[in-house]
């Protein structure tokens, strides 16, 4: 077993080498003239403004949070799968028992919103499926929720990652 | 067994690199970078244990996730000016010495049983340590009700950390 | 370990990695010819007949461009982000069985170059590594198109490698083992997509997550030129571009491996290969089979990219969370369900 940990180990280390190697070999046939304008931040032809590490929206935040506990919950699961067939009755009322407080976890995220990404739609304010040309009423609702930008969209920055 | 203490001096390195890493770099995403390092550097300890499925678990938990989410934390925090003052590095230096104390008082209670284990058992292998893991979790005399407190346990957590996040981030607009 | 292990091993290393780097230059040049067509266009047909030699040219003109990167970024994260948004799909490559075991002398040579037994969670590892790249990509670079692709593109990938992982858990359900070969092996009689509702199920939630962990279309939104210019790699060029771009397509190859591996029963073809007596000409004729079912989801992934448009954020995170990870788990509880009561 370890013999194939250590191959894995060698071909990580291996193709490691052999990139980095192959970067620096291949960097010396290369041009490289820099300039000011060439090493600016592209940013569409517009000047760069301000610095790029922009804060971003709480929710990504709390998807990641969900993540690492359903995860863990998961990585419980996988002994669970293996040895499933070898054992009978119990290990099925193990699982389902397992599983439903997984999904009680997932409903109560669920129903407090934290999946959600617009609030207009959470709050049943607009339809989530938009037929023919919207109307005023959506047209608003879409811009204040921050998913497309508009006239009547209040403060950008905040909201940057949604769009 | 010299490849094998060869391996064990590599990651020893690497763990401890990672963990200088995360400690004195400036920005804190070089930190958790080094974090992941080190948490990478225990899964091959486990490897060399011979306990391929906590490896790969820890990979899969730590660095895949907890990791990532302090990534995502640490792209929502703005730098701390606060973070190189005397008192704060006086605080952190009383409790890395308390651990060390803790620490060091049980590894030297062990009284040299590394492992825990019986040292004549040498390290499992081919698959075995999935299928103990899952029967001992299927097992009534061993960990049935420690398996199904551990997920009551995560719903708590899940509901609590959520709730925290919701609070304090004033959630968007 | 004797000599003729580690011979063996080399040579597997060598064909395996030579195998999913072909392929995956292929696909380039193939991604750019199907479009074509589906456009009603001819598509490259410059270098070379047909322009077969395209990816070749492509390499070059990597190899030759100025490398630039911006004065703002990262210097160290920005150098390493393209390597470690290649590697995990590499490491993949170890573990998946690309055909049946050679059996010489009553010697079982399996044909994965590492035939580790948790090579299901070893897959898995690598997966929930490949968040690194594009995450780190995006934030070193120190522009805002890359920051919010490598954002979007790391919440896009964890949510569904949620509803990947329950799906997999499922098809160990019915195996009862981790193991790649085993899994293969198993479904020799009976193809885990035809175990149906379950494996079929089953495999359509894989199928759908795995467009979203290699960002393709229609879940290519840290990319999405529309709005992001390059996403997460705007600021990439050269080789640390072609990295990226190497990466992208090895994953592609990978993902379409793990999908014939789990649910398509690998290089099994209605047990007629799996009959035949000698061992190298089984071995042979499994490498084709299981190459062609391959090259098979690689056509879906371009077909689909092509003729699908995107999702908006906040459908693919309700699709994520709200359809296929209750979906994926409902899914699970019913094959413990019919694997206890003896239907499977």
């Amino acid at each position: 077993m370890s013999f194939d940990y250590l191959t894995i180990a060698v071909a990580l280390v291996g193709g490691i080498l052999f990139v980095y190697a192959n970067m620096w070999i291949l960097s010396l046939v290369r041009p490289n003239k820099p300039s000011d304008l060439k090493l600016s931040t592209y940013e569409c032809g517009e000047e760069a403004f301000s610095s790029s590490w922009l804060r971003f929206d709480m929710r990504f935040y709390t998807v990641a949070l969900i993540f690492v506990v359903f995860d863990l919950e998961i990585a419980f699961l996988f002994p669970w799968a293996v040895v499933y067939r070898s054992l009978g009755i119990l290990a099925f009322v193990e699982g389902l028992i397992f599983v439903g407080i997984l999904f009680l976890g997932l409903f109560y995220v669920w129903a407090k919103g934290d999946l959600d990404w617009v609030k207009a739609f959470a709050k049943g304010r607009i339809p989530e499926v938009l037929d023919g040309p919207p109307s005023r009423e959506v047209r608003k609702g879409v811009f204040e929720s921050g998913l497309s930008g508009g006239p009547e969209r209040n403060g950008g920055g905040e909201e940057a990652g949604t769009s | 067994m010299s490849a094998e203490i060869l391996a064990f001096l590599v990651l020893a390195t690497a763990t401890v690199a990672g963990g200088v890493v995360t400690l004195w770099s400036r920005y804190v995403v070089h930190s958790a970078f080094g974090l992941m390092l080190s948490l990478l550097g225990v899964a091959g300890f486990y490897v060399l244990l011979g306990s391929d499925f906590l490896a790969v678990t820890q990979v899969v938990v730590y660095v895949g996730g907890v990791v990532v989410l302090y990534l995502f934390g640490v792209m929502l925090t703005p730098p701390d000016r606060e973070e190189r003052s005397i008192r704060r590095i006086a605080v952190a230096g009383i409790f890395a010495v308390a651990a060390l104390v803790v620490l060091l008082k049980a590894v030297f209670g062990m009284e040299g049983r590394w492992y825990g284990v019986d040292p004549d058992r040498g390290p499992a292998s081919g698959g075995a340590v999935i299928r103990e893991v899952g029967n001992a979790f299927m097992d009534k005399e061993a960990y049935l009700l420690p398996f199904e407190i551990a997920s009551v346990l995560l719903l708590v957590a899940l509901v609590g950390a959520v709730f925290i996040a919701r609070r304090e981030g004033g959630r968007g607009s | 370990m004797t000599t003729a292990a580690l011979i063996a091993t080399l040579v597997k290393i060598a064909v395996f990695f030579g195998i999913t780097i072909s392929l995956a230059a292929v696909s380039t040049l193939f991604e750019r010819k199907i479009s074509a067509w589906i456009q009603q266009r001819y598509g490259p047909n410059r270098v070379g007949p047909w322009g077969v030699l395209q990816p070749l040219a492509d390499g070059l003109k990597f190899i030759f461009k100025e490398e630039v990167a911006p004065a703002g970024a990262n210097r160290l994260l920005f150098r390493l982000a393209p390597a470690m948004a290649a590697a995990p799909a590499f490491m993949t490559v170890a573990v998946v069985p690309f055909t049946f075991p050679l059996i010489l002398d009553g010697t079982r040579i399996p044909m994965a170059i590492a035939d580790i037994d948790i090579g299901v969670l070893f897959f898995m590892a690598m997966g929930s590594l490949a968040v690194y790249g594009i995450m780190l990509g995006g934030w070193a670079s120190n522009n805002k198109y890359s920051l919010l692709g490598g954002l979007r593109s790391s919440a896009q990938m964890i949510s569904y490698e949620l509803a990947m992982m329950v799906s997999v858990i499922t098809v160990l359900t019915l195996a009862g083992s981790m193991n790649l070969t085993r899994i293969f092996e198993a479904q020799i009689p009976l193809w885990n997509i035809a175990v149906f509702p379950v494996g079929t199920i089953a495999f359509g939630i894989f199928l759908i997550a795995a467009f979203a962990e290699t960002n393709r279309h229609p879940f290519d939104l840290a990319e999405c030129e529309t709005e992001l210019v390059g996403g997460f790699h705007t600021e990439y060029s050269s080789m640390k571009f072609a990295l990226f771009f190497l990466g992208e397509y090895s994953a592609m190859v990978m993902m379409s491996g793990l999908i014939t591996t789990f649910f398509l029963g690998g290089p099994s073809l209605f047990g007629l290969v799996n009959g035949i007596e000698d061992p190298w000409i089984k071995v042979l004729a499994g490498l084709g089979v299981f190459l062609a079912k391959v090259c098979f989801f690689l056509f879906l992934f371009i077909w689909v990219r092509w003729t699908i448009p995107r999702f908006r954020w906040d459908q693919l995170m309700h699709l994520g969370w709200k359809l296929l990870l209750p979906l994926s788990l409902a899914n699970l509880l019913l094959a413990g369900t019919l694997v206890a009561t003896g239907v499977l």
